[in-house]
């Protein structure tokens, strides 16, 4: 164990003692996400939010200010709803 | 001639502004995924790339036209910051 690992560890003691959550950082640094895509028992007629799991970037950030976000999945075509007009 | 120049420098000063406005956003929404994200490597790599293109970019801002904010650090011999056009003036 190496000086960093040990002043990592009294880092994390240090916030357990404060009552502070923990987050996960895995050694092999894989990216486990904090909460699941979606509630293990989702319950009908509750509205839930799909969470955001390795999402695609934009690779330009002109395209990003455009589109205003930098996420792709996140870019909701309003203006094609208005060319094709609301379906009854 | 002068107006020329005046132009050309309104024009960089405008697209540098712009360019700073990009980032800043860029930045804003990549904090906000971290707020819930907060151990997303990927995430946490491009948040660090772009702010610092935003500090370099912000320097070179500062050097040429002046100071962003009353935070900043005049690095000419008279205050710029008043040079700039007050919101109601833009």
């Amino acid at each position: 164990m190496n000086i960093i690992n040990i002043a990592f560890d009294i880092f994390q003691y240090k916030l357990i003692m404060k009552g502070m959550k923990i987050l996960y950082m895995n050694q092999t640094d894989n990216y486990e996400p904090l909460v699941p895509y979606m509630p293990e028992n989702p319950v009908p007629g509750y509205a839930y939010v799909p969470y955001q799991i390795n999402p695609l970037y934009f690779n330009n950030i002109n395209e990003a200010f455009v589109h205003g976000t930098v996420f792709p999945e996140l870019v909701t075509p309003y203006s094609e709803f208005f060319q094709r007009g609301v379906q009854s | 001639m002068i107006n020329n120049r005046y132009n050309q420098l309104f024009n960089e000063e405008s697209s540098m502004l712009l360019d700073i406005q990009k980032l800043q956003f860029a930045i804003y929404d990549l904090s906000l995924y971290l707020d819930t994200h907060p151990n997303d490597p990927v995430a946490l790599y491009k948040h660090n790339m772009l702010t610092q293109q935003l500090q370099q970019l912000r320097s070179t801002y500062e050097e040429r036209f002046g100071i962003l904010s009353i935070m900043g650090n005049e690095s000419g011999n008279t205050w710029r910051y008043i040079n700039s056009p007050w919101p109601w003036e833009r």
